[in-house]
């Protein structure tokens, strides 16, 4: 849509009270609702006054761009990423019935198993506290035993936010010590995968 | 080539992440320079301060990395971004006693780990202008940069020098770029 020569006039004096962050008189409130135009632009002059001198110091220090553009320079990691695999529960502790005699309550761990291609997963949730629990486990390759990927890494994740992360030690072992209570995923990077585990709760 | 010849900052989020998962460090680059600034503002517009605003930042980068898998199918990554360095910044205001007053979102947007819908669309707002003011010229950023962000505003005359204009002739190229800025953003789909 073409803007009058008029509106165009209008516009440029409502730029200006936008800049400069005074009220609108009562010639240019009545132009303005006069005007689709000059309203819609309004609106984006002032998100942009808005935005003001605190855009140009938006700007993140070298040091930490570079930390986060180095996480793309990796094309192997790159492409790990794209080999995602969702585990199979092959064991869980819970499943299991208690022995005749046992009393029902509160566990204090839970032992899950999963499989994934060529990829065992053993995990141990154990109750540290009434609020806190750890978890552990080991990364098994299914042919030679442990996982010998000395770029191997665990993350701990929620909802698609990553809490911690655990290399693994020479015997595909990893814990995370002291996490609050509640449903986790763990994200396993190795040789040319990642392998995704969700976590049930320890009281699930 | 799969995307033909446009530019790799020319495409899509998911296009991007694609490529990213095809192995194209170039592309990660882009996507983060694409939502850099985005990011970076939302700690301080939270009121927290630069190390925690460093950290937001990076944590929300790492995350997206790992995730960029499942995010082969969101619609909006942009949205998905600020979710999670909404939550960040939720979780680390939890940890300071008092905030503080020199803060641009309100109480109510302080109110859950998720973002209100107000704030999500002032965000998109902006995100959109970045976006307008990078597809105009050299010559234009840098008059609409003064008009908007620079404080003080440094005056008509200023700019005119910086430019290698006369005084005479600054207010036409003021408005021939408020112009084209107000039809990109059109073009890029602003809404008021």
């Amino acid at each position: 849509m073409m803007m009058s020569r008029i509106d165009h006039i209008a516009l440029l004096s409502l730029f200006e009270r936008a800049r400069l962050n005074t009220e609108l008189d009562g010639t240019a409130q009545a132009h303005l609702e006069s005007c689709l135009i000059c309203r819609g632009r309004l609106d984006w002059m002032q998100v942009a006054t808005g935005l003001g001198a605190r855009e140009l110091s938006y700007e993140p220090p070298e040091s930490v761009m570079e930390k986060v553009l180095q996480l793309g320079r990796n094309p192997s990691r790159l492409r790990q990423l794209r080999n995602a695999v969702v585990a199979l529960l092959t064991f869980d502790s819970f499943k299991q019935l208690a022995p005749a005699g046992t009393r029902s309550g509160k566990a204090s761990s839970r032992q899950l198993t999963f499989e994934a291609p060529d990829v065992e997963v053993g995990v141990l949730l154990r109750r540290s506290d009434d609020r806190t629990v750890s978890v552990s486990g080991q990364v098994l390759d299914k042919a030679s035993g442990p996982i010998t990927d000395p770029a191997a890494q665990v993350d701990l994740v929620v909802d698609g936010d990553h809490l911690m992360s655990s290399s693994l030690s020479p015997w595909g072992e990893f814990v995370f010590s002291a996490v609050p209570n509640g449903p986790y995923g763990l994200q396993i990077y190795l040789l040319d995968q990642m392998v995704e585990i969700p976590l049930p709760s320890i009281d699930e | 080539m799969q995307y033909g010849v446009r530019a790799v900052r020319d495409r899509t989020d998911a296009e991007l992440i694609q490529e990213c998962l095809d192995g194209n460090s170039e592309a990660w680059e882009v996507l983060v320079h694409r939502y850099t600034r985005l990011i970076y503002s939302i700690p301080f517009k939270w009121g927290l301060q630069r190390d925690d605003a460093m950290e937001i930042f990076q944590s929300v980068w790492l995350d997206c990395f790992q995730e960029l898998h499942s995010l082969r199918d969101i619609d909006r990554l942009q949205a998905w971004l600020v979710r999670i360095a909404v939550r960040k910044c939720y979780r680390f205001s939890a940890t300071r006693r008092s905030r503080p007053e020199d803060v641009e979102i309100n109480e109510t947007d302080h109110a859950s780990e998720d973002p209100s819908r107000e704030l999500v669309d002032r965000l998109d707002r902006e995100q959109l202008i970045r976006i307008g003011v990078g597809k105009l010229t050299e010559r234009c950023q840098q008059v609409i940069k003064a008009l908007f962000f620079e404080d003080p505003f440094p005056g008509y005359a200023a700019i005119a020098s910086r430019l290698g204009l006369s005084s005479n002739s600054i207010g036409f190229t003021r408005d021939r770029c408020l112009e084209r800025l107000g039809k990109l953003l059109e073009e890029l789909g602003y809404e008021h």
